[in-house]
């Protein structure tokens, strides 16, 4: 994760909207950076670079559509604000499910360009916060150990301490010991905590034996 | 006297008698040497007599043995002479046989004399008497020696070699010398042979044996050779007669040889000494008594002979030969004479052993003369003469011969006569020849030297000769004819071919009417040929009787006056009736007897001529009555205008009766006064000078009032001179027809408005974008510009920097704004002059956005300085708007790579520009490229299909011109071209 402040990417291939945009968005105390050519912001494109991308629909070259398919394909994409002259219901319907913040249209009113910046920011800095978490949480169930692993997917399920022992033949006993290790392993407080992390880590009752 | 000393003293008397003959018959003729021998072998035989008598009488031993000693002498003359007699006698005989034969004799003679008694016996030891007849006589009983082989053995191949000789005389033919003499003489030596072996070997004691046969043989020969002795005195005493008459024959012959002039000689090589007849002495033109040698001879016989000359006496003189010769003397006088001579020479043939060449020699100046002139007409005559021999050779030929054939004369004489013909020509042998007659049926053809052929045509005339049956043939060739008939038939044809192709009809008719030549124009008339036509009459092939009796009366009257008639038109009906009309040219012509007439006939078909003429009459009724139902006024006016002549249908154009016109008004009368001096005055400049008008447009003022428009042509009017005197010509109305024209137009112009809004709703959404693009930034600049004025330290280069984009980008929604508004325009459309560059620019800006959300890439090559077009500024821009979004919808269903969209301007010509909008996507069906231009064809789903109809005609209106072409590689190219400079819009 980058220290630095979130960015407003704007990439539009008309200059003077490009630059007009640049102008409203500093004097809002935003950071922007501009690109001509939805290649050029590809071609610079830092997965860790917080922020969000002000993207002109209908542009040489790539178009804005395309960038946010080309940007999909990269794994997690940068929230997007789509402003575009001519606003045809095929395409924002495309946008939109394609995960864009907003569809805005030119000419746009400087406070509904800036909350739309603002609101993709936030949506990145939770979306960036949750990846974190899940990171944590991956990485401690990579310490259980197989074992342990299946046992946790047995208590996933709702399986007894007895049951869990007679599902995978061990006994009683050896099963009480595993919880322990386990819930210490994941740092889990309580067994409701526990259950949480394992379904936020999508661990689920069917086991992949 | 006991009969045995008498027998044997008989026979040896006897043999001396013949030895004796026979020396006498050897002096006669020395070198009859065989009789010499004869003569030897008699005596020796006579001493071997008398020697065997000496042996039958001796009483002792001792007396025995002396006589055989002694017998051995004459016992080798014997041998040694016979030997000698065979060869001289039989001229054969192997020489080292009769030499080995005496050599062993006188080998045995010398042992003989060298024993001490003889070579028979080494010792006698007694004899007993034998008694015989009354007689006794004694035989020797002694040791015998062994070396009398040696004798016997000389004995045995006397034997062998008189049998050699005889079979080599046989052989050589003599065979009566053969059986006569050798048969006879090898009988006897092989009798005494055998009877001297039987006495020694056998101890037969016949007593006389030996010697009996030998007698026998010489009295045999010489009785033969004395037979032809007489024979020969016989033969001498007639010889002697016939010597008698031969000189008389001789004396004859001379008389004879005189009278035939005949000159004879003879002349003795080896003396060279020449006797010549009197006739002869005249022939070489010598006097009587002047000497004759070789010298004389050569010089008489001309110096060009020299050479030749000596060659022929060396050869003369060593081989002998025979003469027979034409030869040339020259006479003292200076002139010369021609002799045939004739001799042989017989060399040491002569009683003398001299060698003389005898002849006659002969005149034949006459005959040389005659055969030189005979040679000379053969050689000037103009056709090929040969005379071929009895043997079917060639004799003798002329020049034309050689050039006929190529070869020279040397190499035809002598050859046959084949050599000259193709082998098919001549199927039998040579000699028959003399009953050939060959015709030139054109397949005697000759054979020349380089292998070509000729055609020849041979005559064969037997001719008697003194070289027996000979023939003279005389061969004219005849390729030359053959060109020269063939030439003629060339031209024959061509003379035919310019008859018949004459499109006149050509003929030549007899007295009685009969055609006797026609062309194919005129046969081909009456449906016939000319070979059919040619013998047939008139009434044969035309029906109209009284056309044929026309004809006749026209043919006896060319006939009669003998002069050339002259028919300017007549009617004549060929096959089916059809009919022609002629003009006619008759010609009297003298027939081929040069008595009778003939008629010579051309005659040109004048039918067309006819038709036309009638066709014009025609014509000008069919012409006044068609203009007065098209409504069109038919009029004549003079220099001034005044209307001379103006058609009825006046009155429904104008309002005017024609006889309100004609004479009484002018044709610019009838104009608007504003005409007279502006619009119409165009049609009174043409009037000024003498030229045609066509359709010219012009307006005219009824009777009414009302305004006609008319369409008028006209066309000077010249008189005889080449003045011109007025016009005629014709007004249509067209009033309706403008009126329809101004309606249309005035569609044309709202359909190309629809199309320009239907097309600009389309473009609905880029136009807004290309609005909201400088709006967007012009918003955002404002708000940015007001934050930033709301600081406490305002930047206010920033403040202007902000203001200033803001203008620009305000002017640049106006232009946009403009744009659409020219586009969305409506009404008069003005002409002016355009930078197609600037036109095509301001285009593309408007569907930028367009092709962007279409993913089309846009290529744009302007050529610099393009001049300027005259046009419509919103129609062109209409056009290229329509082909650009057409190409990007073209390259809808390509993949995106192609989405390429190039337009380039340029210059076509001097005198146009060009845009060509080329897209990359599926082209155009090859039939489809003009189609695609016709009103309602389209591809589009939604579209109406008039945005091409209406573009070509846009562009037509521009009069430039407007198509569609596939491109090489992919897509297709439309292409607009414009002419340079002004331009009406109709």
């Amino acid at each position: 994760m980058s220290n630095a402040g979130p960015t407003v990417f704007v990439v539009d291939d008309d200059p003077s909207v490009r630059r007009a945009l640049e102008r409203l968005l500093q004097a809002a105390g935003l950071e922007v950076c501009s690109h001509a050519t939805a290649q050029d912001y590809l071609d610079h494109y830092d997965p860790d670079a917080p922020g969000c991308v002000v993207l002109d629909l209908a542009m040489p070259g790539l178009s804005g559509l395309e960038l946010q398919d080309a940007l999909l394909a990269r794994g997690v994409p940068p929230p997007i604000v789509f402003l575009t002259g001519r606003a045809g219901v095929p395409d924002s319907v495309q946008a939109l499910k394609h995960g864009a913040v907003e569809f805005l249209t030119k000419p746009v009113d400087e406070t509904t360009l800036v909350d739309a910046v603002r609101k993709a920011f936030e949506s990145d800095r939770i979306e960036r916060a949750a990846r974190t978490e899940l990171a944590g949480i991956s990485r401690r169930l990579s310490l259980l150990t197989a074992r342990e692993t299946q046992v946790l997917r047995c208590i996933v399920a709702g399986l007894l301490n007895k049951q869990t022992a007679a599902e995978l033949d061990m006994a009683e006993k050896t099963v009480k010991v595993h919880r322990a290790r386990i819930m210490e392993k994941m740092q889990a407080r309580s067994f409701a905590e526990l259950i949480q992390l394992a379904a936020r880590a999508c661990i689920t009752a069917r086991s992949s034996r | 006297m006991p009969w045995m000393t008498v027998a044997w003293s008989m026979t040896a008397g006897a043999c001396l008698v013949m030895a004796f003959v026979n020396l006498l018959s050897w002096f006669a003729a020395r070198s009859a040497w065989d009789r010499l021998f004869l003569c030897l072998l008699a005596a020796a035989t006579a001493a071997l007599a008398l020697c065997e008598l000496w042996l039958l009488k001796s009483q002792t031993p001792t007396d025995y043995a002396q006589a055989v000693r002694w017998f051995h002498v004459p016992a080798w003359v014997t041998l040694v002479s016979l030997v000698g007699f065979v060869h001289f006698h039989f001229q054969a005989g192997r020489p080292w046989l009769g030499w080995t034969v005496c050599g062993l004799r006188t080998l045995a003679l010398a042992l003989n004399f060298q024993s001490e008694s003889s070579i028979n016996y080494i010792e006698i030891t007694r004899l007993h008497k034998v008694s015989l007849f009354g007689d006794s006589f004694s035989v020797a009983e002694g040791i015998l020696d062994p070396w009398m082989v040696i004798g016997q053995a000389s004995l045995v191949l006397c034997v062998v070699f008189i049998v050699d000789a005889t079979l080599a005389v046989w052989r050589r033919g003599d065979r009566t010398l053969a059986l006569r003499i050798g048969v006879p003489l090898a009988i006897a030596v092989l009798g005494t042979t055998l009877s001297v072996l039987l006495m020694f070997w056998g101890g037969v004691r016949w007593p006389g044996v030996g010697i009996a046969f030998f007698v026998g043989f010489i009295l045999f020969v010489t009785f033969d050779l004395s037979r032809r002795t007489a024979q020969a005195g016989l033969l001498a005493s007639r010889l002697g007669q016939i010597e008698h008459d031969l000189q008389w024959s001789e004396q004859r012959m001379l008389l004879a040889a005189d009278a035939a002039q005949l000159g004879t000689w003879e002349w003795d090589l080896k003396r060279d000494e020449i006797t010549v007849s009197e006739t002869g002495r005249s022939l070489l033109g010598l006097t009587p008594d002047e000497p004759l040698d070789l010298e004389r001879l050569r010089r008489a016989l001309g110096h060009e002979v020299d050479e030749a000359f000596a060659a022929a006496v060396t050869r003369f003189r060593s081989q002998g030969g025979r003469l027979d010769l034409d030869h040339r003397v020259v006479l003292p006088g200076g002139g010369e004479r021609w002799l045939h001579t004739r001799g042989s020479v017989d060399i040491g043939g002569d009683a003398d052993g001299s060698t003389r060449m005898r002849g006659v020699s002969f005149d034949i100046s006459d005959r040389r003369e005659a055969r030189e002139r005979l040679a000379q007409v053969m050689e000037s005559a103009p056709v090929g003469l040969l005379i071929i021999d009895s043997l079917g050779r060639i004799a003798l030929c002329n020049a034309q011969i050689e050039a006929d054939f190529g070869y020279l004369r040397s190499e035809i004489v002598g050859q046959p006569l084949e050599m000259l013909l193709q082998e098919d020509h001549l199927a039998g042998p040579a000699t028959a020849l003399p009953s050939l007659h060959l015709q030139a049926d054109g397949e005697v053809l000759g054979l020349r030297k380089d292998g070509s052929r000729i055609p020849l045509e041979i005559n064969l005339k037997p001719l008697e000769s003194s070289r027996g049956q000979e023939v003279l043939a005389v061969i004219a060739n005849v390729s030359d004819r053959r060109q020269r008939e063939n030439a003629l038939k060339q031209e024959r044809a061509f003379l035919r071919q310019v008859i018949d192709i004459n499109p006149n009809l050509i003929f030549v008719k007899d007295q009685e009417g009969r055609f006797t030549l026609v062309n194919q124009t005129l046969a081909e008339i009456f449906g016939s040929t000319v070979d059919a036509l040619v013998g047939q009459k008139d009434e044969d092939v035309n029906p109209n009787a009284a056309e044929v009796a026309r004809f006749r009366q026209a043919d006896l009257e060319v006939m009669r006056t003998r002069k050339e008639l002259f028919i300017a038109e007549e009617h004549l009906t060929g096959i089916a009736g059809k009919e022609h009309w002629l003009q006619t040219v008759k010609r009297p012509i003298p027939g081929p007897d040069g008595e009778s007439q003939l008629v010579l006939g051309t005659a040109t078909d004048i039918t067309l001529r006819k038709r036309i003429e009638q066709a014009l009459k025609e014509s000008e009724q069919r012409f006044l009555q068609v203009g007065q139902i098209a409504g069109e006024v038919i009029w004549e006016i003079d220099l001034c205008g005044q209307y001379i002549y103006v058609s009825q249908s006046v009155e429904r154009v104008l309002g005017y009766a024609p006889h309100e016109l004609v004479g009484r008004m002018r044709l610019f009368d009838l104009f608007r006064p504003a005409d007279l001096t502006t619009g119409a005055s165009a049609l009174l400049q043409l009037f000024s000078a003498p030229q045609s008008i066509r359709s010219m447009r012009n307006t005219r003022v009824s009777k009414g009032g009302r305004l006609v428009q008319l369409e008028t042509s006209a066309t000077p009017v010249f008189d005889r001179q080449g003045d011109c005197v007025g016009y005629r010509g014709s007004d249509t109305d067209i009033t309706r027809r403008v009126e329809f024209e101004q309606e249309m137009a005035q569609q044309r112009n709202e359909l190309a408005h629809l199309s320009r809004v239907s097309m600009l709703s389309e473009l609905s959404g880029s136009l807004a974008h290309e609005l909201n693009q400088p709006l967007a930034a012009i918003l955002s600049n404002a708000q940015a510009a007001l934050r930033f004025l709301s600081r406490d330290d305002p930047d206010l280069d920033e403040v202007r920097d902000i203001l200033q984009d803001i203008v620009t980008d305000d002017k640049r929604a106006g232009d946009v704004i403009q744009g659409l508004r020219s586009l969305l325009q409506k009404g008069d459309l003005q002409f002016e002059a355009l930078d197609l560059n600037a036109v095509v620019q301001e285009v593309l800006r408007l569907v930028r956005s367009e092709m962007l959300n279409a993913g089309v890439a846009l290529v744009v090559q302007m050529a610099p300085n393009l001049p300027k077009v005259q046009g419509v500024k919103v129609q062109l821009q209409q056009v290229l708007l329509n082909l650009v979004m057409n190409g990007c919808e073209a390259m809808a269903s390509v993949s995106p790579e192609d989405h390429r969209l190039t337009v380039y301007t340029d210059t076509a010509g001097d005198d146009a520009v060009s845009v060509i909008v080329a897209d990359r996507g599926t082209g155009i069906p090859e039939e489809d490229l003009e189609r695609v231009f016709d009103a309602f064809v389209t591809t589009k789903e939604q579209g109406l299909g008039l945005g091409l109809a209406v573009c070509r005609r846009i562009v037509s209106a521009h009069g430039g011109s407007l198509w569609a072409t596939n491109n090489a590689g992919r897509g297709a190219s439309f292409r607009i071209a414009l002419p340079v400079g002004p331009s009406e819009m109709a």
